[in-house]
């Protein structure tokens, strides 16, 4: 009943409603990643790891998900061969 | 003395730069410092109406960049405010016509003849958005306390630091105090948390700045107007002054918060 809230002075309070969306969407939109960038991180992970262990390149998927701490980077890895390489290797 | 060029923008539509830049140049103008305003808004000038200058307009800022007049010939002098200066954008042409580079150079080329260049930024986080920027040595974004109008700001404010630009001071527009008294708007201090930037000035909502506009004469001439004396603080501000921040009253009577709910129960009044 809005109209004896505001007849006995009672906040409705939508401000506080704008303000905890507001946090909430400026949260995802400044940790928001971008493509160009997730690209270059996914570059730099098969560089780092290739050099240890083969991996799948083509199967390899990179991706972000928001949870309640915050957000992930989350990289899905397909491990081709087990056997570290060798110093030499690649 | 060289100019400080600072833009004014916002993300978002309709907060009121244009209205902003027109007044702090007035308010700056007033204060014996020689401005020149840049409507960099080409395609959608507005500047000029709402300075009253839109009749003595012969040449451009696209006129001016593509080397058709000489800057002096096409910025406009207001004869109330012989301190203020206009250079308006280009109606018929769009915000390609001119680059980041020529801005740099157009401001660079007005810095020995003015104290402060103000440039009114279009909406958006495009092209003109960045012809805006280019120049600046200080950033005033505007926005009012709406959901909308936040979020955006507060992309542009990213956008502003990506730019490598100082951090950017921030203008509340159309603040209504009876409705943060409600909790029914948000308040100075929750955007401030939210933007997490330097306030810089508080306009409350006043009905001389739409009758202002109509005038053509910006309302930082009228020294009685809420609005008008807010725009005075702003400009005192930006040259270094400590003015402390102005408590709002609720200037709806009891009356008409009463006439209003009969009016519309469920809105809670206006």
């Amino acid at each position: 009943m809005s109209w004896l809230d505001s007849l006995f002075g009672r906040k409705s309070a939508s401000a506080q409603v704008a303000k905890s969306r507001l946090k909430f969407a400026i949260q995802i939109d400044r940790s928001n990643l971008s493509a160009e960038l997730l690209n270059s991180l996914q570059e730099d992970i098969i560089r780092a790891i290739s050099q240890r262990i083969d991996i799948d390149r083509e199967g390899m998927k990179i991706s972000t998900e928001r949870g309640e701490n915050g957000q992930r980077l989350i990289a899905d890895i397909p491990i081709k061969s087990v056997r570290p390489k060798t110093a030499s290797g690649e | 003395m060289t100019a400080t060029v600072i833009t004014i923008t916002s993300g978002k539509g309709g907060v009121g730069k244009t209205t902003t830049t027109a007044n702090i140049g007035v308010a700056l103008a007033r204060r014996g410092k020689r401005v020149a305003c840049i409507d960099a808004d080409i395609g959608l000038r507005n500047l000029d109406v709402v300075l009253g200058l839109e009749n003595r307009i012969v040449y451009d800022i696209v006129d001016v960049v593509e080397g058709r007049a000489r800057l002096r010939q096409a910025l406009i002098r207001d004869k109330r405010l012989p301190e203020l200066q206009m250079l308006p954008a280009a109606q018929t042409r769009d915000k390609t016509a001119v680059n980041p580079q020529q801005m740099l150079k157009l401001t660079d080329d007005l810095r020995s003849e003015v104290d402060f260049i103000l440039i009114d930024s279009p909406a958006g986080i495009e092209h003109g958005f960045k012809n805006a920027i280019a120049p600046a040595d200080r950033v005033i974004i505007v926005t009012t306390p709406e959901v909308s109008a936040v979020r955006d700001a507060d992309r542009i404010i990213g956008l502003v630091e990506a730019a490598e630009k100082p951090k950017p001071q921030l203008i509340l527009n159309r603040l209504r105090p009876g409705m943060v008294k409600r909790g029914d708007m948000l308040a100075t201090e929750d955007v401030l948390e939210i933007l997490a930037i330097d306030l810089i000035g508080i306009v409350p909502e006043d009905e001389s700045i739409i009758t202002s506009a109509n005038r053509g004469a910006p309302v930082a001439l009228d020294d009685k107007a809420q609005a008008g004396l807010a725009y005075t603080r702003i400009a005192a501000r930006i040259l270094g002054q400590d003015v402390p921040f102005a408590v709002f009253e609720d200037n709806s009577t009891l009356l008409k918060r009463f006439q209003n709910w009969f009016r519309n129960p469920n809105g809670g009044g206006s």
